[in-house]
């Protein structure tokens, strides 16, 4: 599907159109600020577009400024964690990167916060410890690694600098890490048909060419950059990589914006969601019904972020 | 479909939606609603029946009067030719029944004499639109089409596709410049309007014809976030085109709209009516209704995984998929000497005595047999019954065999195994017959052998529809109907008797609430 986009981006003057750059600053604004109660963004739009894409793009780049804003901690609880499984059905095992071998969890060394493994596909039974800082060089058996190498691509940096320029100095490396503070909740009928959605949409900086599905950063869709974007598929069910809950979602679509309001996956996330509003009048009640019982633990939000692009609706909801 | 830039730049633009009415002010449409009605009333009133067929048809009637182009022809009056028969109508109903008959015919005669007045009108601009290249489209339920097409064949022979039909092909419009509908804008039922027409309009007029003492519900063009956010919609501006029609009957003062709404005079069907229904449309006339969850046996063409399979209603597509509804003429229950149990009896104490000895040892057979299942312990309290009406046991043959394999029960004696597997089928063969079982295991045991005739389906997939037998070795006999699904109507509100069933198209117009 054509969405009609293409936009090249000088150097000196960085003018995009007005509906591209309010969606990148909602996205943007509504990530960076603070709110301890849970926010629901719901965007009622006439037609299908990028919006949603371009909203993942501006969220991501308020967390690249973010200290620690990485898989890391989430990692190494993961690991810590998987001590406690290796005597069930459910046992782990670890690789060390670039390195053969296979390691089993055996003990907390708590006194240090060090996690003790054991070599098991081999008789010299070598031990090795993991720590925060060396856990990144770890993981798990049938997963990508959460850094390596493979990430040292960080030329779409120059991407997001242009689209922000208040990024800050943690952004490149941040980029070098995974995330999964944000997830993407695409459309039912899949990751890849959504991919498609965005890849034609093209930003060009400095002669380089970077589509909208390169920049949402989701594993598959961005190369050889470290995926800083979860995608949760509302047919399946399922998230793309085993994470720790996002902070932020974005639902595209009637299906993913019911599915993620009612999963427990998401219940302490805040959601962004967007549905065309040419839909029958059974499925306008439905959400209809869907914020109204809403209203039972939210409220309009006193302060929301402010977007104006003519045809589109826009509520912003709180926790009350 | 249109870019969210291009649309934004529209809405901004756009001042107002200008709706044009052709109002057609005629007292005989009146007069013959309320006649219709009184008469269905009487009817309903001399008869205990809860619908019978005069007044389905008659209810059938006056809705697709008042709310489509008909023709007003003497195959449209059809449905009312029995009111000509003054003697059986004064025998049956009595004399005002009669008297009203008369007025009835009057109108009738006079209507078949000057025709449509509204469908006229809609000719004569559907051809000036066409004539003159203006980028339009028609909005009218489906079945409804043909009626447009008989005033103007063009709209079919074009590359152009005129009509629209649902929210969904609404939303995939570009921009054009006029809609036409017919009727009053309502939000539910079989006419039902998009919102989207004033919530995402795509068009800045809208031409509408429609009889006087009809009336718009309030709350068309709903959305929810506009709702709580207050924002606006564009704003809307109706022009009303009175057309004064010669009428048999006088011209009277009207302004109740309590005692002339067309639309609430005509009695409602009496059938409990259940929503949220799918029409399957499957030739020009009939279409199969079902319950948009329901599971209905299918052939896609499209679906290389797996072209057989139950699909739910609300994710078919029209097109390259047919339903599928068997014809049995049998089931199979095949020679079974004791049908009461005598085989469950062995099985059951079996199973029974090993789950007393040693349950964990039990799981860890069935386990090994392949008998895996999320509610296991559940299934085996149940398979433990006691047989009755019903023989409880696994639902599938391969894990049946695969119970007796973990109760060490089978010992290479393939012939026990099928016995004690037909006296089960038996007892739910007999319990279908009964009503307690449903239709799933037919269902299941005609998916199961489907595949092997696949072939033989394939090749007569060029016609719309056809018929192949049941593989033999099946314990169901009979005929397997393929009907392509040709539209698909959704969200329909219908009478529950007819749901799984076919029904004529005509007939759908009068399900409303």
């Amino acid at each position: 599907m054509d969405l009609g986009f293409s936009h090249r981006i000088e150097k000196e003057a960085l003018e995009l159109p007005h509906w591209i750059k309010e969606f990148l600053r909602f996205g943007f604004e509504f990530f960076e600020k603070k709110n301890e109660r849970r926010r629901i963004a719901i965007f009622s739009v006439p037609t299908r577009s990028i919006g949603p894409g371009l909203v993942v793009v501006g969220a991501l780049c308020a967390r690249l400024s973010e200290d620690a804003a990485d898989d890391i901690q989430h990692h190494f609880d993961r690991i810590r964690n998987s001590v406690l499984k290796r005597r069930g059905p459910q046992k782990e095992i670890l690789r060390k990167a670039n390195q053969k071998g296979l390691y089993e969890p055996i003990a907390v060394l708590s006194d240090v916060n060090l996690i003790q493994v054991a070599r098991i596909d081999t008789a010299d039974n070598l031990k090795l410890t993991i720590g925060l800082k060396n856990c990144t060089s770890w993981y798990f058996e049938g997963e990508m690694p959460i850094i390596s190498s493979r990430y040292s691509r960080v030329d779409h940096l120059d991407a997001y600098r242009m689209l922000f320029k208040k990024l800050s100095k943690n952004a490149a490396f941040n980029l070098q890490l995974s995330d999964s503070a944000i997830c993407f909740a695409g459309l039912g009928s899949g990751k890849s048909s959504t991919y498609a959605l965005y890849k034609d949409a093209c930003f060009e900086v400095d002669g380089k060419s970077f589509s909208l599905s390169f920049l949402m950063s989701i594993l598959g869709w961005s190369d050889d950059a470290a995926p800083r974007v979860t995608y949760y598929n509302t047919r399946t069910k399922s998230l793309d990589r085993r994470v720790s809950k996002p902070k932020l979602v974005i639902a595209d679509g009637l299906a993913a914006m019911l599915d993620v309001l009612n999963s427990s996956t998401f219940e302490s996330s805040d959601v962004i969601c967007f549905y065309e509003r040419a839909l029958d009048r059974n499925s306008l009640e439905d959400v209809s019904n869907q914020i109204s019982s809403s209203y039972q633990w939210y409220k309009r939000s006193t302060s929301p972020i402010n977007f104006t692009i003519p045809s589109i609706f826009y509520v912003e909801l709180e926790e009350k | 479909m249109i870019s969210l830039n291009d649309y934004s730049q529209f809405w901004s633009a756009l001042t107002c939606l200008e709706i044009s009415r052709y109002r057609f002010m005629c007292s005989d449409i009146l007069a013959l609603v309320k006649a219709t009605s009184n008469l269905m009333s009487i009817i309903k009133s001399n008869i205990d029946e809860e619908e019978v067929e005069e007044i389905v048809r008659m209810r059938s009637f006056l809705l697709r009067m008042i709310l489509t182009p008909v023709a007003f022809n003497e195959e449209f009056f059809e449905s009312l030719s029995f009111l000509q028969n003054k003697r059986y109508i004064m025998s049956v109903w009595g004399k005002e029944a009669a008297s009203i008959a008369e007025t009835i015919n009057n109108i009738r005669h006079h209507f078949i004499f000057k025709g449509n007045p509204l469908r006229s009108l809609l000719a004569e601009i559907l051809s000036d639109l066409y004539e003159k290249k203006i980028n339009f489209r028609i909005f009218c339920p489906r079945p409804d089409r043909v009626k447009f097409t008989e005033i103007l064949p063009l709209l079919e022979r074009s590359d152009i596709n005129y009509f629209i039909h649902s929210s969904h092909d609404f939303a995939l419009e570009d921009l054009f410049d006029v809609l036409v509908t017919v009727g009053p804008f309502q939000a539910k039922g079989w006419q039902r309007t998009p919102d989207a027409v004033f919530t995402v309009p795509k068009t800045p007029k809208i031409l509408n014809f429609i009889w006087d003492n009809v009336f718009d519900d309030k709350d068309i063009g709903f959305d929810p976030v506009q709702k709580i956010s207050g924002s606006s919609l564009p704003k809307i501006q109706i022009i009303e085109i009175p057309i004064r029609v010669e009428s048999l009957q006088p011209t009277l003062p009207l302004n109740d709209e309590q005692a002339t709404n067309l639309l609430s005079l005509i009695p409602k069907s009496s059938s409990s009516l259940v929503e949220n229904l799918v029409l399957l449309q499957i030739s020009k006339l009939k279409g199969y209704l079902v319950s948009q969850v329901s599971e209905v046996l299918t052939l896609d063409l499209q679906d290389n995984d797996q072209m057989l399979a139950k699909r739910q209603a609300k994710t078919l597509v029209a097109g390259e998929t047919f339903i599928i509804l068997p014809d049995i003429t049998a089931f199979d229950i095949g020679k079974v000497e004791n049908r009461k149990g005598k085989y469950s009896e062995i099985w059951k104490a079996e199973l029974k005595s090993r789950m007393d000895r040693d349950f964990p040892s039990l799981v860890g057979m069935l386990d090994a047999a392949g008998l895996k299942r999320k509610d296991l312990t559940g299934a085996l309290e149940r398979w433990i019954k006691k047989a009755s009406n019903v023989i409880h046991a696994p639902k599938r043959l391969t894990d049946f065999k695969r119970l007796l394999q973990a109760l060490e029960l089978n010992n290479n004696d393939e012939s026990w195994t099928m016995e004690a597997w037909r006296e089960i089928v038996y007892s739910r063969a007999q319990a279908i017959q009964d009503g307690m079982v449903s239709q799933e295991l037919i269902d299941f045991e005609l998916s199961e052998k489907l595949g092997k005739i696949l072939p033989k389906i394939l090749s007569q997939v060029k016609n719309d529809q056809f018929t192949v037998s049941i593989p033999d070795e099946s314990l169901v006999k009979g005929w397997l109907n393929f009907y392509r699904i040709q539209s698909i109507d959704f969200n329909l509100i219908g009478p529950e008797k007819s749901v799984g069933s076919f029904v004529n198209i005509q007939d759908v117009v009068q399900w409303q609430k």
